[in-house]
């Protein structure tokens, strides 16, 4: 028997359970990627269901289909362009009215979609009924019970999705009253777009809708002065907006419906009153921001202390891999390159990628929790206000936390936020928290210099960053993004205990994104670094011979005014690209120390104010490989090298002021 | 009239009009804010998240939104 093949795509209000749904219907297995040419997560899967293969498509969780949310213009042209065979739309059916509204949206542009009515449990909790037949019957379409959270009614769903999208069916006409379908008649009779319902199309243009104006005027005709005409007409008329005239009107309808279809009117009072008891202690005006506080004491302890042994686990594991390799091929009498390519160059840079996993995926464990449990959601109104006053967006507060302890799980989280300004935004300026590969460099210069006052100097290295960051970020807000920072509001979702099934597909979704994407830029960077510290044959690894050590020593007179003029600080700021942990081994290397006597090296080339000065250097300039190449997967190559670039130009100026004028009054 | 980010808990108050792009009100209209909607108010947002009830839904809405939306405070 030869399978035949579905396409369908998942739409639903946020919080309707689609990606439980989704999760339910492929068994968990997905595709993630992006949508072309944005970085909203695409998410695809597939299931077997008698002769069929359905491929389903995770679409952005949407309240309508206008072109003005770029998720809601994703959902659209998926839906047009792409042309599924069929829609399945998730109705948080504890909350009929309001999630029916999108599948309206639909239905009015006769697209093939089967409701799935999820959360019944918490209906019939209530004692509730929600008569699906009539709703079938009403729209036209297959209606579908489930509880996803369970698994309950998927069997069904798929059964539905295989048989129900055979039948074809007339859109759904809504009456918008006499004024308003008189001026849709006149418009329809004047416009066409192929493959598009024609009331659909005349509706959008009441509706002000640039893309389809745009289409229809393609099509010919001076329909543009048709539409301003009739909303002009009817807005006289009507004495108000017209937009807001026709969701009033698609809101009178489902209400009417929902009053129709529904028992008794869905009481949800009980639920609420739990969700608000917890968000009256939560969110609280006094509890609210230190309770928000030890949250994430807690994501960053767990992310880096439970992270930190198994990194360190990893990197052992590596550096023994990497010693038996070279011993093994040095016996067999292998070339010293070879052991070289294969201990310091692959071995290492498959170890510099897995390095970063446990504590990726910590993090991303413990935001999928907080997201599943509903107070993600909230934490970012906790901070709100006081991260505004920085310029920045409240949910940017969890990535620059992230920082702290490593730069990539920052960029990573700053996938939590919505609005691509403030997302790209918070990405630029995440370098600048000082991350835990840094506090070596600190320790060693601070405890060789500052003896006395090792604590406040590395505090005022945190401290410098924290500022730089703000700084940093309101020119490049006002550069590029424009003043308006965007207006938050968010639907929140009830509290809900997590299941451990989501919260790991959830995580691993995320955490292989990198592995596959950033990982190889990783490697790739860290084999062109050997390459560098390798060639031309024969040198010493990384010695002043080695084109790194050239390249090192020709530019190192650039940090003459910095106070670090000197071949051996240039080579250790390369190499600190690769990860800047490597900065104080490298100067072990280069003064052929070991680290225990590395501090009297240092006395002896720098002064207290050349030492201050290298660490903020340390501190600014250009992010390490795995930092730059996760800007890369997040963002574009564009913001990549600006980073760079900045952070380049930033932690010269820096260095070299400090130095410039501290020599002054010194 | 008053901006929303004026009321205070447990308050009841209706929604009179919306200031700002026409993109904005749109996708608040869509949300379920539209001027004659009534809304309660959970958690007021003082050196706190303001929380907003409309019907059976939760809203977090950030302190300069709360600003542009102005409503009516009902008894």
């Amino acid at each position: 028997m030869e399978t035949k093949k579905l396409k369908i795509g998942l739409a639903g209000n946020p919080n309707s359970g689609k990606s439980t749904v989704f999760n339910h219907l492929t068994g968990g297995h997905a595709h993630v990627g992006n949508w072309p040419g944005v970085t909203v997560e695409k998410k695809e899967g597939k299931f077997q269901f008698q002769d069929y293969e359905v491929s389903v498509v995770d679409l952005p969780g949407i309240y309508a289909l206008t072109a003005y949310s770029m998720d809601e213009k994703i959902a659209r042209d998926f839906i047009l362009r792409e042309k599924p065979d069929g829609i399945v739309v998730i109705i948080d059916a504890s909350n009929l009215e309001r999630n029916l509204y999108l599948a309206t949206q639909l239905l009015e542009l006769g697209t093939n979609v089967i409701l799935n009515l999820n959360m019944m449990d918490i209906v019939r909790n209530k004692g509730m009924a929600i008569d699906t037949k009539k709703l079938s019957q009403i729209f036209g379409v297959a209606v579908v019970e489930t509880v996803a959270s369970k698994g309950e009614g998927i069997e069904e769903l798929k059964e539905a999705i295989v048989n129900g999208l055979k039948k074809k069916r007339d859109s759904l006409r809504i009456d918008y009253g006499e004024d308003i379908e008189m001026e849709i008649d006149r418009l329809e009779k004047r416009v066409s777009i192929s493959g598009y319902p024609s009331r659909w199309v005349a509706i959008k243009l009441l509706e002000g809708d640039r893309e389809i104006l745009e289409m229809a005027m393609r099509e010919g005709e001076a329909i543009e002065f048709q539409t301003v005409d009739s909303k002009k007409r009817l807005e006289e008329h009507l004495g108000y907006d017209l937009e807001t005239a026709l969701v009033e009107k698609r809101y009178a309808f489902l209400s009417g419906l929902v009053k129709e279809s529904v028992a008794k009117r869905l009481d949800l009072m009980e639920r609420l009153d739990i969700s608000d008891r917890i968000d009256r202690i939560l969110v609280n005006r006094y509890l609210g921001i230190p309770i928000f506080l030890g949250m994430m004491w807690l994501v960053f302890q767990s992310v880096f202390t439970l992270g930190g042994p198994l990194s360190d686990g990893i990197e052992a594991l590596m550096g023994w891999l990497g010693e038996s390799a070279s011993a093994g091929i040095g016996s067999l009498g292998g070339p010293k390159w070879l052991s070289s390519l294969f201990s310091d160059g692959i071995i290492s840079g498959v170890g510099s990628v897995l390095v970063f996993l446990p504590n990726i995926l910590l993090l991303f464990l413990a935001i999928a929790i907080l997201e599943a449990s509903g107070y993600m959601a909230r934490a970012a109104f906790v901070m709100d206000r006081f991260m505004h006053a920085l310029g920045l967006h409240g949910k940017s507060f969890i990535p620059m936390l992230m920082g702290f302890g490593c730069n990539i799980p920052g960029i990573m989280a700053a996938r939590t936020m919505e609005s691509e300004k403030d997302r790209i935004l918070t990405i630029l300026v995440n370098p600048l928290m000082s991350c835990s590969a840094r506090l070596p460099i600190y320790t060693l210069f601070a405890g060789a210099f500052f003896a006395e006052n090792q604590g406040w100097v590395v505090f005022s290295l945190y401290l410098l960053g924290i500022i730089l960051a703000i700084i940093v970020a309101r020119i490049f807000k006002g550069l590029f993004f424009g003043a308006e920072v965007s207006p938050l509001i968010m639907e929140l979702p009830p509290y809900r205990m997590p299941t451990v099934k989501g919260v790991l597909i959830h995580m691993w979704e995320r955490g292989s994104l990198f592995l596959r994407k950033a990982g190889t830029i990783i490697f790739l960077g860290v084999i062109l670094i050997w390459l560098l510290a390798s060639l031309p044959f024969g040198v010493e690894y990384a010695s002043k011979e080695s084109f790194i050590g050239q390249l090192g020593s020709s530019f190192s007179p650039l940090f003459k005014p910095a106070g670090f003029g000197f071949w051996q600080a240039g080579v250790a700021l390369l190499f600190g690209i690769l990860a800047k942990e490597v900065v104080v081994g490298t100067f072990g290397t280069l003064y052929g120390v070991e680290e225990a006597g590395l501090k009297e090296v240092i006395l002896t080339h720098f002064t207290p104010l050349s030492a201050y000065a290298f660490m903020v250097m340390s501190l600014i300039y250009i992010p390490c490989i795995a930092a730059i190449a996760t800007i890369k997967r997040e963002t574009n190559w564009k913001w990549t090298f600006l980073t760079v670039a900045y952070s380049l130009f930033l932690g010269w100026f820096l260095a070299v002021g400090i130095y410039q004028i501290g020599k002054i009054f010194l | 009239m008053i901006p929303l980010s004026m009321a205070r808990q447990g308050e009841k108050i209706k929604v009179l009009g919306i200031s700002g792009g026409k993109g904005l009100v749109r996708r608040l209209t869509e949300m379920g804010f539209y001027p004659g909607v009534e809304i309660e108010i959970i958690s007021d947002g003082h050196a706190g998240p303001f929380i907003i009830g409309l019907g059976g839904l939760r809203f977090g809405i950030g302190f300069g939104m709360a600003k542009r939306i102005f409503v009516e405070p009902l008894g």
